[in-house]
């Protein structure tokens, strides 16, 4: 009975507590009085069309289409009160854009990519109140920096010249193959899409370019060697992959094509004869 | 077209800087107004919110940059310097950013380069929002590539001349227009269109010699594309239809007797070629079809897949005519003249698809698990008749992961990948059977952890161990372990560290080839912008990679065993520092020093520096004047002949 009594008190507190009221939505005109600079930015975002645009159901409070209900923080002015998709978890931050962009071509295969599957939020990389996209060679440095650091090599892909983007080879937004590679048209390579010459089909294929990609030979952000190869002779290119050492493995091409003279300069340079390295039409040793 | 692009851009920087004042005081401050007045009855007054949205609500806004470039004669190899650099001198627009915005209508523009730089391009975006969108890009790009290093035969006799070097143009244009925007149903149009055009030295091979002769090149690709996206809440589907036709009219042009690289007679009989007309006639198309879809058929199931189909093909009429002095080494008969034409053919069906999924049983659990298969093989003729040297591949990913967050701040992830396939090659000239057979069997653990430490903060990792019971090639990775770790952490309100680890160590099993490899690389950076970055902003990175690869191989002629070594031990560092110096309270030039250094050592030893200074002066609201000194230098240990260096210095304007 004592003890009943006991829950009764201290349970008398919490019933005369009043709930406190969810909050509410207050358009964004409100949002615009105090942060009006920002507004005015965000006005000149791809975003703002949800300010009026009910396909959303956010017409004239698309602030709070992201940030949720303002009431609380009208009143308070406190940045707690409200929802800041910057400092929620990376995935409670991508279901608040995956709330309108799930369902979009450019989401296919983001649920599997390398940055959801590493709880990379889209606000890391997407200002969304600014009108321009972030520079994406800063803008991917700053998590890939070793990478951006293979561009400071001579032989390169032109990427602070602006010939050529990340995103013109790669998808952030995730790809199934390897390191988020684009394909170009329906499903060849992204390389094909600037190096139109090397499409084929070849009669006389080369198999790693089908089977491993450029990437077999080419460091294809930037190299010491020339011709973005992975070696800087192209004997030893050659060699490593045309070499009859270990066959129980049963690898391609490992079985030497023919007694070469290495000690002549000439034969080591082997794409000196095998002009058409990359795969040719009429030759079966890829001599034209 | 340089010129005028010149001309044009400039008129609309003078439209920009007239329409600003003119065009919010009779548009802006009325719904500027109107919007106060009937959105925010309750708040204060705000007769200068009209003026400042007004001044924001600019209509068009532009950054161009205009100037001239000049350069200190390249001292050591012009060649490299063009393969490496290749920027030259005269007028260009440095780049610029336009943006025009009215009601509905969007229009951006960016580019960069024109004038005569290797990378010149260009990005044009227009939009009536609901209606449509259009978007068009376009890039030329100048490839050379001369370098006596390179595959050259001759090195040894100290002949520097490179035998494989271009000196081409590489076009592209793409456009895209998109039809309702935003809407459910949105029908899209694309064209592409590549080309690349030039000449270069490329070889002619004949029986125990090869020629470097002229070649002109000339590829073509046009795309065309169309379809249909369905956009749903929660659904959604592409379905798009495209055809590639491509030509590449390569050929090989000689005039005059050479004498070819091999050095000495056969039989006593000194080979040389005379006239030659090599030539490839490539006629290709493809089609494709794609359909992609996702869907959220309930709040804890997100699906995906897609399947795409091509078929290239192709139809190739080569021809060959060449007199001089040949010899063919079967039956060790000499002739003058030589005449071939062949016709081949090759087709290629080729089909990728996906299937994935995500199910989120629980908020802080989720399984991710997808499909992916890649289908190729090619149909060759040669003369009509089928070639059995003909090439297939077969590539299938299954790969299942577990997400898990215990708490907020922390997420752990570990699942499995299989990858397995079969290929099918032709074989060397020395195999006992025309083709050759590969399997792929590959199993991989992943794991990982996503730890956000405080606000500030936050550690990623990301392992997987393979091991594989087949590969493809020799130098395929087989047992690997790989290791990623990235961090970042802003020490300070204004100062913002980061940094990444990449491990990859590899060593083969004895039943395969012996191939160990070493990889890992160490990069941290820094931004820095003391006050809000208002005076100084500074941005540096420095990043420390190494390289170790030994594999076995066998020397041809003698059939002995020996290593291939490769190392390389790279040191990068760069950086910028940015100081506005507050001379006055309306004149504020500011300074940027920077460039980077990259020094590497190793079986190809190479420094190259890249530092430049930049002078940024305003002399008008609008209107700023820049001056700009640039230094490149390379340098190789081995091959110093292919070094170089050269000052630049540029001048221009700047408007915005």
């Amino acid at each position: 009975m004592r003890m009943l009594l006991v829950i009764i008190l201290l349970g008398m507190p919490l019933v005369g507590q009043e709930k406190k009221a969810a909050p509410e939505y207050m358009g964004s005109a409100v949002c615009q009085g105090c942060h009006e600079e920002l507004f005015q930015s965000f006005t000149k975002s791809p975003h703002y069309r949800v300010e009026t645009d009910s396909k959303h159901g956010f017409a004239e409070k698309s602030c709070e289409s992201c940030h949720g209900p303002g009431s609380a923080h009208a009143e308070s002015a406190t940045p707690s009160d409200i929802r800041n998709p910057l400092r929620l978890s990376a995935p409670q931050s991508n279901r608040v854009c995956l709330g309108c962009h799930l369902n979009q071509p450019s989401r296919v295969g983001a649920i599997r990519g390398g940055h959801a599957r590493n709880q990379v939020a889209c606000t890391s990389c997407h200002s969304v109140h600014k009108p321009k996209p972030k520079d994406y060679v800063t803008n991917c440095g700053t998590c890939h920096v070793a990478t951006l650091a293979q561009f400071q090599r001579p032989y390169r892909h032109k990427l602070q010249e602006g010939g050529i983007g990340c995103v013109d080879c790669h998808n952030p937004h995730g790809r199934l193959l390897t390191n988020a590679l684009r394909d170009v048209s329906s499903n060849e390579p992204g390389c094909l899409r600037c190096h139109g010459d090397k499409r084929g089909p070849f009669a006389f294929e080369h198999a790693p370019m089908r089977m491993e990609g450029c990437s077999a030979c080419h460091e294809s952000h930037g190299s010491s060697n020339p011709r973005m190869l992975t070696r800087p002779q192209v004997a030893q290119q050659c060699l490593e992959c045309h070499s009859n050492l270990g066959t129980n493995s049963r690898t391609l091409g490992g079985i030497p094509p023919a007694f070469h003279d290495l000690a002549n300069p000439r034969i080591r340079s082997c794409t000196g004869c095998h002009v058409k390295i990359h795969g040719s039409h009429v030759n079966r040793t890829l001599l034209r | 077209m340089t010129p005028a692009l010149l001309a044009l851009l400039m008129a609309g920087v003078l439209y920009a800087q007239d329409k600003p004042a003119q065009e919010p005081a009779k548009e802006a401050p009325k719904e500027a107004a109107a919007e106060a007045a009937k959105e925010a009855p309750k708040e204060e007054a705000k007769p200068e919110a009209a003026a400042d949205a007004a001044a924001v609500e600019r209509m068009f806004e532009i950054d161009l940059e205009v100037g001239t470039r000049w350069q200190q004669n390249v001292l050591g190899n012009r060649d490299t310097y063009r393969s490496v650099v290749n920027l030259g001198e005269g007028v260009r627009i440095m780049n610029w950013d336009a943006r025009f915005h009215k009601d509905e209508w969007v229009a951006t523009s960016r580019g960069a380069g024109w004038g005569g730089d290797p990378s010149e391009w260009l990005n044009f975006q227009f939009e009536r929002r609901k209606y449509f969108r259009f978007n068009a890009d376009h890039r030329n790009t100048a490839y050379f590539n001369a370098l006596p290093s390179f595959a050259n035969p001759l090195l040894d006799r100290g002949i520097y001349a490179n035998q494989r070097a271009f000196d081409t143009n590489r076009r592209l244009t793409d456009l895209q227009v998109d039809f309702l925007p935003g809407g459910k149903f949105i029908p899209f149009f694309g064209y592409m269109r590549d080309r690349g055009f030039g000449r270069g030295t490329s070889l002619f091979v004949a029986d125990s010699n090869e020629y470097p002769v002229l070649t002109n090149l000339n590829d073509r690709t046009n795309l065309y594309r169309g379809g249909l996206r369905v956009e749903m809440k929660r659904f959604h589907a592409t379905l798009e239809q495209g055809g590639i036709q491509f030509n590449d009219d390569q050929n090989l042009v000689n005039a005059g007797a050479i004498a070819g690289n091999r050095p000495n007679p056969i039989l006593g009989q000194s080979l040389f070629l005379n006239n030659l007309l090599q030539a490839y006639a490539v006629d290709g198309s493809s089609i494709y079809t794609k359909a992609l879809m996702t869907a959220q058929p309930v709040g804890w199931l997100d699906v995906s897949g897609g399947l795409q189909y091509s078929r290239p093909r192709n139809d190739v009429v080569y021809s060959q005519q060449n007199d001089g002095r040949f010899v063919d080494l079967d039956s060790l008969l000499f002739f003058n003249t030589q005449s071939v034409r062949l016709l081949s053919a090759a087709s290629q069906p080729h089909t990728t698809g996906n299937l994935g999924l995500e199910l989120r049983p629980f908020s802080s659990f989720r399984v991710m698990s997808s499909f992916v298969t890649d289908r190729l093989k090619n149909e060759p003729t040669l003369g009509g008749s089928p070639l059995a040297e003909r090439l297939e591949w077969n590539y299938n990913q299954h790969q299942t992961e577990a997400v898990f967050e215990p708490v907020t701040r922390l997420t752990l992830r570990g699942g499995y990948r299989y990858v397995w396939g079969d290929g099918l090659s032709r074989s060397g000239q020395l195999s006992p059977t025309p083709a050759e057979r590969t399997e792929l069997k590959r199993h991989v653990g992943l794991a990982g952890a996503g730890f956000r430490v405080t606000d500030k903060a936050s550690l990623n990792a990301d392992v997987e161990i393979a091991r594989s019971d087949r590969v493809m090639f020799r130098t395929s990775l087989t047992d690997y372990e790989r290791v990623r770790m990235r961090g970042r952490y802003q020490l300070l309100t204004h100062l913002r560290l980061y940094g990444t680890v990449q491990i990859l160590n590899n060593t083969n099993p004895p039943v395969f080839n012996r191939f160990e490899f070493r990889s890992h690389q160490t990069a941290l950076g820094l931004q820095w912008m003391p006050g809000g970055g208002n005076t100084v902003q500074m941005t540096g990175e420095y990043s420390r990679a190494a390289v170790k690869s030994e594999m076995d191989y066998l020397i041809p002629q003698v059939l002995q065993s020996t290593l291939s070594h490769y190392r390389e031990n790279t040191h990068t560092l760069t950086g910028m520092v940015q100081w506005r110096m507050a001379v006055g309270w309306t004149w504020q030039p500011t300074l940027s020093a920077g460039g980077s250094m990259y020094l590497t050592s190793g079986t190809r030893p190479t420094d190259y520096y890249q530092p430049m200074v930049r002078l940024n002066t305003p002399v008008y609201s609008h209107l700023d004047l820049f001056a700009e000194y640039r230094w490149y230098g390379l340098s190789q240990q081995i091959y110093r002949f292919e070094g170089f260096r050269t000052h630049q210095g540029a001048v221009g304007i700047r408007i915005h």
